[in-house]
């Protein structure tokens, strides 16, 4: 096992640059995830760390060595692809004992090693079957016995489960997080799925544009979002963004309605953009008035879907009592919870 | 026809399946006529009018061909040429083919098509040029020197289809196998060998029957007897000959055809997912 360390890592297609110099350091042991939207450079800073991409600018050090220029098989690391890339002419025992053959480990080390991963995986019944013969959680849980087999110092994961459906992809992640939980093996995971970064990440990269907005452990990001990106990246449904102006300790919209600002904040005075997430909106007689519009009960909570003059506005309830749409409900943050950004930088002020 | 038989979910198919039965009586005629003839004695081959079928069948024609001393020597050039030209074609078509589909260099397009412009150049054209050539060099009547001639005609066409092969094998499964350890080598000859055999076979197919059938390279570059093939062997019978025989050459005409048919048989299965590619789907 081994600790990852990014430093102001570059990476430029020809005269295009995608990554801008990122620095992370991902401590031995730790599961870390990188999330962000689609495009923003995840899977070439994965691919960076597995020695399938050339780095243009910057370090990668695993485990104190500095592996630029190091080809992929002298890094140790092993990679799970989206779409599983398993051997197709190979047996399932053959897939994961590929990389003990090419080690030219004898016949009873790689069936040792392949036994060991497959009982891990639940893979033993499986293991004469061809990959065409597989589902696709099986596949997946090849490609990690695959994985596992080698003892990597790291596992990398992009995107592993976004070929699942949406039952499968919430096993599979339990699975992976267990296997981590047992194998200790430092991880880096990509994913776009927000509550996939949240639930089985030690700490989270948010990532955007080849830059990193912000690092952190799942809730620190909930709670202490740097800036606006992330407080909209991170949680389900997206926080509301207010626009108005902090003025004599109060939150005032352009209709001039009003919202209660932190005590911390109630000495501002400017523009600025409110934030507040739907689970943290209450209904409360003195509040913000809203007119529903769509209502999405789920069994647990409600989803609501209101407007406050042109602007569109998300609350989660969880009480059993439903608004009709058209209905004007009131509505009041918890100001506990409350976050303010710059309107111009959109960093979070506190 | 009526609209409600042409509406029926298999009308479709009846225009298609009359054409596939007009090409395959105008190509399997004359090896239909050819088979026949085989089998008559020398009088009845040039009865007029001529026999459908074979009055007395009679195999003595194949026994006159296996019997003539130079045909075992015919066959084994024959053999060797096609085999020899395609195993040196795969030889050189497998790495380019894969180094096309996988690297990205400066001037590759034109560089691949130039490889392909190679092929359009009509074989004639090269005739005299080459021949000289090796004449002056002393080259003539080289059975390697044939072989190479032969090659270097399908070695595009290799190319070609190997970098296609290659290229929907999905580059993740070679990305795979670097994270596993394997170098570029290993990655050939545990992966993408096995994985594009459908496609190998394909190419190997469409060489042999080329080579098989060449007349002109051999007939020019190898005009010795010894050097020659079923083709030159076949041919030179034809204007050598007092009287042509039509059975007595039929029987040879089936007998050099056996090799390739056979060789359709063996791989027709790979032979058409081979051409259909993507096949590799894990
Ligand atoms: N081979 C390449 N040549 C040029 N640009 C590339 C290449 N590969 C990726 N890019 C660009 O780099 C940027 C980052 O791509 P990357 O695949 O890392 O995104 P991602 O965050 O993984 O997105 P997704 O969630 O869609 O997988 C994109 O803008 C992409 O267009
Ligand atoms: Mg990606």
């Amino acid at each position: 096992m081994a600790n990852v360390e990014l430093q102001a890592v570059k990476k430029a297609y020809g005269n295009a640059p995608v990554i801008h110099g990122v620095t992370v350091d991902i401590d031995d042991g730790e599961f870390v995830t990188l999330v962000g939207p689609s495009g923003c450079g995840k899977s070439t800073l994965l691919r960076m760390i597995a020695g399938l991409e050339d780095i243009s600018g910057g370090q990668i050090r695993i485990g104190g060595r500095t592996v630029n220029g190091v080809p992929p098989k002298e890094r140790d690391i092993a990679m799970v692809f989206q779409n599983y890339a398993l051997y197709p002419h190979m047996t399932v025992a053959e897939n994961m004992g590929f990389s003990l053959k090419l080690k030219k480990a004898s016949r009873d080390e790689r069936d040792a090693g392949v036994k060991r991963a497959a009982e891990i995986l639940s893979l033993t019944k499986l293991l004469d079957r061809y990959p065409r013969e597989l589902s696709g959680g099986q596949r997946q849980r090849v490609a990690m016995g695959r994985a596992i087999v080698r003892d990597p110092q790291v596992f990398l994961f992009d995107e592993p489960l976004s070929n699942l459906d949406a039952k499968l992809r919430v096993q599979m992640r339990t699975e992976i997080k267990e296997l981590h939980q047992r194998l200790k093996t430092t991880t880096v995971y990509v994913t776009h799925d927000q509550v996939e970064a949240m639930t089985m990440a030690d700490k989270i990269v948010v990532m955007h544009d080849g830059l990193v907005e912000q690092i952190g452990a799942p809730l620190d990001l909930y709670n202490h979002p740097a800036n606006m990106f992330v407080a909209g990246f991170i949680g389900s449904p997206a926080m509301n963004f207010l626009k108005g102006r902090c003025e004599n300790g109060r939150f005032v919209l352009e209709d001039g309605s009003a919202l209660p600002l932190p005590a911390s904040l109630q000495h501002l005075s400017s523009s600025a953009v409110y934030g507040v997430r739907p689970e943290h909106l209450v209904r409360s007689d003195d509040g913000l008035a809203l007119t529903v519009a769509v209502v999405e009960p789920t069994g647990a909570e409600t989803q609501v879907i209101a407007r406050h003059g042109s602007q569109s506005i998300v609350c989660i309830f969880r009480d059993s009592e439903l608004p009709q749409p058209g209905e004007t409900i009131r509505v009041r943050p918890d100001v506990a919870r409350v976050h303010v950004f710059d309107e111009s930088e959109g960093t979070r002020l506190s | 026809m009526s609209a409600a038989i042409s509406s029926g979910p298999t009308t479709g198919r009846a225009p298609a399946i009359l054409m596939s039965l007009f090409f395959a009586v105008i190509v399997l005629g004359p090896v239909a006529w050819a088979l026949a003839t085989s089998f008559k004695t020398e009088v009845e081959a040039v009865a007029v009018p001529p026999t459908l079928w074979p009055n007395k069948a009679t195999l003595e024609n194949y026994f006159k061909v296996f019997r003539d001393q130079s045909f075992a020597r015919d066959f084994f050039n024959s053999v060797i040429y096609a085999v020899g030209a395609v195993v040196l074609a795969l030889l050189v078509g497998i790495p380019a083919g894969y180094a096309a589909a996988r690297f990205t260099f400066k001037g590759k397009r034109a560089l691949m098509l130039v490889i392909l412009a190679t092929s359009m150049v009509p074989g004639v054209a090269l005739l005299v040029p080459t021949y000289y050539l090796l004449d002056t060099v002393g080259l003539l009547n080289s059975g390697i020197v044939v072989t190479i001639i032969l090659s270097a005609r399908i070695i595009p066409q290799t190319v070609w289809f190997i970098a296609n092969f290659v290229e929907a094998v999905p580059v993740e499964i070679e990305e795979s196998a670097f994270m596993d350890g394997a170098n570029r080598f290993e990655i050939i000859w545990n992966l993408i060998l096995p994985l594009i055999r459908p496609g190998i076979a394909a190419v190997a197919t469409i060489g042999i029957v080329t080579t098989w059938n060449d007349y002109i390279t051999v007939a020019v570059f190898a005009p010795d007897v010894a050097k020659r093939t079923l083709q030159v062997a076949l041919v030179n019978q034809v204007f050598d000959a007092v009287g042509i025989s039509w059975s007595y050459m039929m029987a040879f005409v089936v007998i050099a055809s056996m090799p390739v048919i056979l060789m359709f048989g063996l791989v027709q299965k790979w032979f058409i997912s081979g051409l259909t590619a993507g096949a590799v789907k894990g």
